[in-house]
Parts: C-alpha cells; sequence; structure tokens
C-alpha cells in the first residue's frame, strides 16, 4: 500500500511555505539561502511523487537536475555572501542598500 | 560583532502570514483535486524486477536501448550542460572569494606569495574574517 499523492502535494506544499515564510521574514543571509533551498526542495517533492505516480522516471531525473542546479546556487550565493560580510561585517541582507532601485 | 542567526519574533512575523495564507488557499485546492490512488491498476509505480538506479543512469547517458520502463527521455545534453554549470558555478565562487590587499588581488586558492610575506611572514588563518578577536595587526589590518 501507498500513500496517495495529495499527501505528497500537501507535504511540498507545507515545505514550499516554510521556505517563503523564511524569505518573508529573515534579513540574515544564510537563512535566506537556506529559505531558498527549502522552496527549491520543495519542487523536488513533487517531481518524484508525479514521476512514481505516472510510473516514468523524467521526474526523477529532473530532481537530480534540480539538485545540481541547486548546488550550483548555493557556490554562487555563499560566495555572495563571503563578499557581504566582507564588506559590511553584516550579513544582515538590509545593510547593503546601494543596489535598491 | 556576533553575526550569528537571532530568532527575531514580534512585528516581523507579520509578512509571514502571506505564507500561511497562501498554505491554506493551496492545501484547500489540493484536498478538493480528484487524484488516481497510487496503485499498480492505476499505472503508478515501477516494476518490480526492474533497477530504478540502473534505468535512471540509463537515461543520463542515453543508453536508449538498455531503457526498460518506457517513456524516459535521453537527457545526455541535459547532463553536459549542468556539468558546465556547475563549472561555471566553481569559478564564479572563486572569483567572489577573491580578495583585495592593498590594491592587490588575492586568489582564494593561492599560497601565502610574496604580496602577503613581505615582512611580517605568513598570515594566520581567520576563520571569522578576522573581525572577531583577531588583532589588529593580522586580522583585520590590510584588509
Amino acid at each position: 500500500m501507498t500513500v496517495d499523492v495529495q499527501y505528497y502535494v500537501l507535504l511540498s506544499m507545507a515545505v514550499f511555505c516554510i521556505g517563503l515564510f523564511g524569505v518573508l521574514t529573515r534579513r540574515n543571509a544564510l537563512l535566506f539561502l537556506m529559505s531558498v533551498e527549502l522552496m527549491l526542495n520543495a519542487a523536488n517533492i513533487n517531481l518524484i511523487a508525479f514521476a512514481f505516480y505516472h510510473g516514468n522516471l523524467t521526474g526523477q531525473l529532473f530532481a537530480l537536475f534540480t539538485m545540481a542546479l541547486a548546488a550550483a546556487e548555493v557556490a554562487v550565493g555563499l560566495g555572495i555572501i563571503l563578499v557581504l560580510y566582507r564588506n559590511f561585517h553584516d550579513v544582515d541582507v538590509t545593510v547593503p542598500t546601494t543596489m535598491r532601485w | 560583532m556576533t553575526t550569528g542567526p537571532k530568532l527575531r519574533l514580534g512585528k516581523t512575523l507579520v509578512p509571514g502570514l502571506l505564507a500561511v495564507g497562501l498554505f491554506g488557499v493551496m492545501a484547500l485546492i489540493t484536498l478538493n483535486t480528484a487524484f488516481e490512488p497510487m496503485t499498480q491498476a492505476a499505472g503508478a509505480g515501477f516494476p518490480d524486477d526492474v533497477s530504478i538506479t540502473a534505468e535512471l543512469g540509463y537515461a543520463l547517458f542515453g543508453f536508449d536501448s538498455l531503457q526498460e520502463i518506457g517513456g524516459t527521455e535521453p537527457f545526455l545534453a541535459a547532463v553536459l550542460l549542468v556539468a558546465i554549470a556547475l563549472d561555471a558555478a566553481l569559478d564564479a565562487s572563486l572569483v567572489l572569494a577573491k580578495r583585495e590587499e592593498e590594491g592587490e588581488p588575492v586568489a582564494a586558492l593561492s599560497s601565502t606569495g610574496e604580496a602577503s610575506s613581505s615582512e611580517t611572514g605568513p598570515e594566520p588563518a581567520v576563520t571569522d574574517g578576522g573581525a572577531d578577536g583577531g588583532t589588529a595587526e593580522t586580522g583585520g589590518g590590510n584588509r
């Protein structure tokens, strides 16, 4: 017996909304990065659940590629946070304001 | 100065209500959608005698003739593109990690060159960026 697909969708929505909550409320750049990762991984849950639902492996492969892109994003994101800390001595995302319109 | 994560409560959590509301709406939609049950009869799941990992590998590298589960596209071009993307990300992180000392760029992966070992010898590694606790001569002196 397997779990029905709507529970996977609910789980993925919960994870996505936790990530969105973090993005909307946090000011620490590291927590920002973690929240974006949560939102990305919510998409992965959906991809894998629906790959099983349709009996097709394409979704699982897509999830693999999403993970690779998430790794690339974290590499660049951590580099940006490093520069942020070096220039502002803080990782608060509200401190650098020069690139705001 | 500590910039570790601090839990901030109070008024800053108000925009988070948007996320909670979004979850409510999306959950309502999901629970009112009629999904097929996850059974073999409805087309869900994979055959028991097939190795999923092997099938994923065949699909990644485009070995169509070895596939046993039908309907999986070859992903060889995507694998190559992701390899390039990861390589670019590695380069980007190295560029971002580069710092300048007295106008001279110092690469993150270089050992201590002549620029930094002129009189005081190699700098000690500072894991906190040199802002906290490090003395002025070693940590934050020439940043």
